[in-house]
């Protein structure tokens, strides 16, 4: 996000400018794609106006030594987005601003909350990124919907705050549109911050990173392995404590998005009796996955144990599985559709239409016809954290931890139910600290250790399908269910348990230690790795809570959950300059950092 | 299966599985400080009870190499192997001399990877010489003081001259330079050298190492010796492994479980190296295989034995 200050009226405000910086940074990019230079950084608008999304210009390679180049990549587009930016303005890393939808001014330039497209109390439609796809969507998902977005976040109960909480900044005397009076009648919860566009979930931002897998057997694997790590992610980056001005009792973004673009009906969402529409959808197009993919033996019928509902799409030459799993996606309606791009037989918009309005934790991405591009998976529950070394960090967690599942064959199944719960489990506040989530306790348990016979392709890591010689059965296949998995808290999944677990980060060094690292590489790497390790003990806080702590200590805090402007710009100001290295945040980096 | 009374071998080889498909839980047991996986790494491969007499070679091979495929499946190009030989702390029994760490054994490490996976070349082979550890200094001398297993003590005092224990190694290497020069092994490296090491040693060979593996704080290692190894082309690794890679109850416990399931071995063997091997993919940073061969023999096995690199050529493999 880029936001600027105002010294004078100490308020930090988000800059609607970012279009223009933008426009900018595409422009240079087009001209070093003109002169066949290799692009260090990409640029893409997002659903916010005052958003930027940066990725690599091209791939990282699959080395330890590529990995390194995440962090450097990283800092470099800062670097180039601010070359664009007002001596005022900063590129800031954060999930969510803390004040978008207050009252006053949050905008730079600022507008009324009267716009078309969200109908919105709160924030006006001139936060939404004016590429006409996004209001649109906005405005679509409105009207399927039948309502205004209704997103409800538990505020946080401080000393002084009332209870019950009735929020007093919403104007419930409004009668520009229909849809005002939408959060007197109930919409707007008691005890909540009630948030009433997309823009308040879209307009969070996040870390996802994309591998590329060999080939589609190892896409599907690495989607399903990866996917009870979402949660885990998520409680371990939780970034954003506060919406609309007020402290809320969680940690993170994902629900929030989830309730921003939820465009079920009445009836889909199991309020009304079905008349109108087909059945009963039980989450919103934006949530974690319904159900897992892989060919592997080791995924047992179980543990897609969520009720899929399906359209019936004829899709021929892939097995049941995969359909299931897009007609899954296709039961939601297309959002936008560009009128020029109906009609069309060989593209592979449509589908893409459809797969980029399903968000969810993971997503499968097959490869666009006619490209080189093969399989890919992407990793999306990531909160953004301030720092380019944070960020890289998770990154390289994550990227070594694929490594491992495929070389060691891990297996991570759990019922894909209990991945739900994790989800919500890592809302919570201190999730990191004080919940347990749902987890495998022998990772180890694939086709070679549990004598499941028959072809297994792959589990050798190699890219070619081949017959293995497998053992015969051992007998062993008899544990229930339940005893696979157990409650564990992060600091066991990550850090280990004794004897019992090893903790993700002992397997990670274990890998480091089967292969050709140089010592340099090691050092760097072990850094990223000994941060993660001491976010998930505890040692470190989360960014959530840095955050928390840095506004209830606030001398202007009056112990009621509201962060008032000169607060925001505080804490906006010291993101700046502990980003910069200008200032120290021990709990939070723990002099992690400060010397690449 | 049949008994096999193979009480006459003296000299066995012996095969683990591969651990990126048999490593479970228990091979991260923590037994005091210690990582124990290697213990437990030997403990797996006698599920499989197998053995095998080369005849050419003399050696018995448990298991039976060709038994369970480990042979490497695709390209030979799209895979790095790397080996490290360990040469173990002569017993106090050996009648090979402690200060002259047999050149043979290279050849015949080689040979039996070669055999294991299917392949003729060896991407990094790099050399542990027993009582070696890199200590943060750039001493000529660093070899700490493991002398129980050492029968000579006028060979110690030899030792700890920094001249006399690189001129030991020098035969070694000679070997693997031999290997070298037919383009079975691409790069030659050594483990634990300090800078001086590296020094006299790149003087006094003919093809220098390109690699020196350090187990160390990587982030607390001196400036010199990288500096150094920058300017002299050598790469500086990172290791874990433990400088007693085989420990004698861990051998016991393999000859053992060896008469446990009917494969009789001789009282009298000693093992004399350990291979460790890793086959990775570098470009998707996939771990294919890897594993351990160690080597036994007995004290009466004839100390100058030879695998020739003809050998090796005619088998294919």
């Amino acid at each position: 996000m880029v936001v600027t200050f105002d010294d004078e009226n100490k308020n930090a405000k988000l800059s609607l400018r970012v279009f223009e910086i933008l426009n900018e940074l595409q422009k240079e990019e087009e001209a070093a794609m003109q002169n066949r230079e290799l692009i260090g950084t990409s640029w893409k608008p997002e659903f916010g106006r005052y958003m930027l999304e940066g990725t690599p210009g091209f791939p990282y390679g699959g080395t330890l030594k590529d990995i390194l180049q995440v962090e450097p990549n990283m800092k470099f587009r800062r670097q180039l987005a601010a070359k664009y930016m007002k001596p005022n303005e900063v590129p800031i890393t954060i999930a969510s601003f803390p004040r978008l939808g207050c009252q006053g001014q949050f905008l730079e330039p600022h507008y009324e909350p009267r716009g078309e497209a969200s109908r919105s109390l709160f924030v006006p439609d001139e936060v939404i990124n004016p590429h006409a796809r996004f209001p649109t969507l906005a405005a679509n998902i409105r009207k399927r919907r039948g309502s205004k977005v209704a997103i409800n976040m538990p505020i946080f109960h401080d000393i002084k705050t009332p209870k019950p909480f009735i929020d007093p900044t919403i104007p419930k005397d409004r009668n520009l549109f229909p849809e005002d009076k939408e959060a007197a009648e109930g919409a707007a919860l008691p005890d909540h911050i009630y948030m009433d566009a997309m823009v308040f979930g879209m307009g969070c931002c996040c870390l996802q990173i994309t591998f590329q897998a060999c080939n589609i057997e190892e896409a599907r694997r690495l989607y399903d392995q990866l996917a009870n790590m979402g949660p885990i992610m998520l409680a371990l980056t939780a970034a954003a404590p506060i919406y609309r001005g007020y402290l809320a009792d969680v940690d993170c973004r994902w629900n929030v998005i989830a309730g921003s673009v939820d465009d079920r009906t009445k009836e889909e969402r199991g309020l009304e009796p079905l008349k109108n529409d087909r059945f009963v959808i039980n989450k919103s197009r934006y949530d974690s996955i319904d159900c897992y993919i892989s060919t592997d033996k080791t995924l047992k019928p179980e543990y897609n144990d969520l009720d899929l509902c399906i359209r019936h799409v004829l899709l021929l030459g892939i097995d049941e599985l995969l359909a299931r799993h897009v007609a899954h996606l296709f039961i939601r309606d297309p959002l936008v559709i560009f009128k020029e791009l109906v009609d069309q037989n060989d593209d592979s918009d449509h589908f893409e239409n459809i797969q980029s309005t399903n968000w969810q934790t993971m997503r499968f991405k097959p490869p666009p016809p006619n490209s080189n591009i093969g399989w890919r998976v992407e990793f999306r529950s990531m909160e953004i954290q301030i720092t380019d070394f944070e960020n890289a960090a998770f990154a390289v967690f994550i990227v070594l931890l694929t490594r491992v599942i495929l070389s060691y064959g891990l297996n991570f199944y759990i019922p894909i139910s209990k991945v739900d719960e994790n989800m919500m489990i890592a809302h919570k506040r201190d999730a990191v600290l004080n919940e347990k989530f749902w987890f495998r306790k022998n990772l180890f348990e694939n086709e070679g250790n549990n004598g499941i016979n028959g072809e297994s392709l792959n589990t050798d890591g190699s890219c070619e399908e081949h017959h293995t010689n497998t053992q015969p059965p051992n007998g062993d296949t008899s544990t229930s269910i339940e005893d696979e998995y157990e409650q564990m808290s992060i600091n066991e999944i990550i850090n280990g348990n004794g004897d019992k677990f090893p903790g993700l980060i002992t397997l990670i060094f274990r890998y480091l230690d089967s292969v050709n690292i140089d010592i340099e590489s090691r050092c760097k790497l072990g850094k990223y790795l000994e941060f993660v390790s001491k976010k998930a003990g505890g040692k470190l806080q989360t960014t959530a809570r840095w955050i928390r702590e840095f506004v209830r200590s606030h001398p202007k805090y009056q112990q009621d959950s509201v962060v008032t402007q000169e607060i925001n710009y505080d804490l906006m100001k010291m993101i700046d300059k502990v980003q910069k290295g200008e200032e120290n945040a021990p709990e939070l980096l723990g002099g992690f950092g400060t010397n690449s | 299966m049949k008994l096999f009374d193979n009480t006459t071998s003296n000299r066995v080889i012996i095969y683990t599985e591969n651990l990126m498909r048999v490593t479970n839980i228990k091979s991260f047991k923590r037994i005091g400080n210690k990582n124990n996986q290697e213990a437990n790494t030997f403990k797996i491969l006698y599920k499989r009870p197998s053995c095998t007499f080369d005849k050419v070679n003399k050696v018995l091979e448990l298991p039976d190499p060709f038994k369970f495929n480990q042979k490497l499946t695709e390209d030979r190009d799209d895979y790095e192997v790397t080996a490290k030989l360990f040469y173990l702390p002569p017993s106090s029994t050996s009648i090979i001399e402690s200060s002259t760490p047999p050149s043979q054994f290279i050849t015949q490490s080689v040979y039996h990877l070669f055999k294991l996976l299917g392949i003729n070349t060896i991407d990094t082979f790099i050399i542990y010489f027993n009582g070696f550890m890199f200590d943060g200094s750039n001493e000529i001398s660093n070899k700490f003081n493991k002398t129980s297993n050492m029968k000579n003590n006028r060979d110690d005092d030899l030792n700890n001259h920094g001249k006399s224990d690189i001129d030991n190694l020098l035969e070694a290497w000679k070997e693997l330079e031999t290997l070298h020069k037919k383009n079975m092994i691409y790069k030659l490296g050594v483990s634990e050298f300090t800078k001086n090491q590296l020094e006299n040693f790149i003087k006094a060979v003919e093809v220098p190492p390109k690699i020196d593996q350090i187990n160390f704080d990587c982030c607390a290692i001196p400036k010199e010796i990288i500096e150094f190894a920058k300017k002299n082309n050598i790469e500086l690794l990172s290791h874990n492994d433990s400088t007693d890679i085989l420990p004698s109850t861990t051998f016991q416990k393999i000859i053992d479980d060896a008469n446990t399931n009917k494969v009789r071995l001789n009282k009298d063997l000693s093992p004399r190296w350990v291979l460790k091997y890793s086959v990775m993919i570098p470009d998707r940073g996939v771990i294919n295989n890897k594993g351990y061969i160690v080597m036994a023999s007995t004290t009466n096995s004839d100390p100058k034995f030879t695998y020739t690199i003809d050998e090796i050529e005619k088998n294919g493999f």
